[in-house]
């Protein structure tokens, strides 16, 4: 009797697990590439907004690096302009994917942010990203109602500026 | 057996108490954290509203429909698991198709799955009635909620921004701005400017949320008060009649 209940709970939970997987593959089938290209759209859109002149060749992909993903070289007439950095990273608030502009001089240009789905995520915007592209604030004035997520976009940055840093043999 | 006419009634019933009698969010105080949270813009909780709806809809019909073969001793899981589907295909259907929107709702989309509205509209009704009248208590619900949130995010924007914007999230319909407390001219330049944006804060979520319940509060006491009194009145108006006979 035991042991026909225990089963029974068993049966019903993979049968809703069974139905459920099945409904999530169907959904994933239909939305996977539109989220991709969704995603394409917005990277290509983000990198207009870093270096809007310049012309990128297809991305180096990077591995092995806490935050970076991707590095783009801007050029502008087969001239080097900048890196154009592509770092995503998570934390308890949810996730952030963006570019980055590192300058010839090792400097951070302009941020885009790719993804934003944290809880502060407008605070993110407006009172870290918007106001570090104005050159109103540093890097390191995170202390702006979203702090824990403005850490996370400044460890990114950092780390694009280490990188970038390495591969010019500026360090 | 029940007649047609009971039928019909629970069915009403099942889809009107949701939206003014036993309003989610306005009389049972439930799901406040999202609905303080999308509420800054109008575009953001109609959309945070309709998402909800989808997701209640969907777990009650497939809750009422197993609810013969759910063991009790795994209500609770099986309920959390189906409504977890439902919140997945939901991100990934709003982050293929309403982009803007999924990135509006951030965190808060993912937390449906542990909102306390929609396991406990399974628990308290979806296992208990049949699958027409789950669809309608999820239809009525779903309903009652996003009139509620839409109208915390309607004062939200307007005391917060001045303005009313649409076509910011849902970007199938052209961007425009209605100037209400806040009027821009041609070239930029602000005309006037009455909002205050405390309200665009959370802090201004909270304000006015407080001030709704409290005017439900007065409006429901007063009717109390009201209703009370015409009693008494009958009480008084009956003793008299006896004292005279």
């Amino acid at each position: 009797m035991l042991k026909n209940k225990y089963l029974n709970c068993a049966l019903v939970l993979g049968l809703i697990g069974g139905i459920s997987a099945l409904l999530i593959g169907v959904a994933n089938a239909i939305t996977s590439q539109k989220i991709k290209d969704n995603e394409t759209t917005k990277e290509k859109s983000a990198l207009k907004e870093i270096y809007g002149d310049a012309t990128y060749e297809d991305p180096e992909i990077l591995e092995g690096k806490t935050y970076l993903v991707k590095l783009y070289t801007a050029k502008v007439e087969q001239t080097e302009i900048g890196f154009v950095y592509k770092a995503a990273g998570k934390n308890s608030y949810g996730e952030i994917s963006l570019l980055v502009g590192i300058n010839p001089n090792g400097e951070h240009g302009k941020i885009a942010l790719v993804t934003n789905t944290e809880s502060f995520a407008s605070v993110i915007k407006e009172s870290y990203v918007d106001l570090l592209n104005k050159g109103k604030i540093t890097l390191d004035d995170v202390k702006c109602g979203a702090t824990y997520g403005a850490t996370l976009i400044k460890n990114m940055v950092n780390e694009a500026q280490n990188d970038a840093k390495l591969r010019r043999g500026q360090s | 057996m029940k007649s047609d006419a009971i039928r019909r009634s629970e069915a009403k019933e099942s889809f009107l108490s949701g939206i003014i009698k036993e309003n989610p969010l306005f009389v049972s105080v439930l799901g406040v954290c999202p609905a303080l949270a999308v509420t800054r813009t109008f575009e953001a909780a109609l959309g945070m509203g309709f998402l909800f709806m989808f997701v209640l809809i969907c777990s009650n019909v497939l809750i009422s429909l197993l609810k013969k073969i759910i063991p009790e001793e795994v209500e609770t899981p099986a309920y959390i698991v189906i409504i977890a589907s439902f919140v997945t295909i939901t991100k990934m259907l709003t982050n293929a198709f309403l982009p803007e929107l999924y990135d509006s709702l951030g965190v808060f989309l993912s937390l449906l799955v542990v909102n306390c509205i929609v396991l406990g509209r399974a628990e308290a009704f979806a296992n208990k009635n049949t699958v027409l009248n789950s669809f309608l208590d999820a239809v009525g619900n779903g309903i009652g909620y996003t009139i509620a949130i839409c109208a915390i995010a309607l004062l939200r924007e307007i005391l917060g921004t001045g303005m009313l914007s649409f076509g910011k999230v849902f970007t199938f319909i052209p961007e425009f701005s209605l100037p209400i407390l806040k009027a821009v001219d041609a070239s930029g330049d602000i005309i006037y400017d009455y909002s205050l944006f405390i309200f665009s804060n959370p802090a201004g979520g909270f304000l006015v949320f407080g001030a709704i319940l409290g005017i439900i509060a007065a409006v429901s006491n007063h009717k109390k008060t009201k209703t009370a009194a015409k009693k008494r009145a009958e009480v008084a108006a009956n003793k008299a009649m006896e004292v005279k006979a």
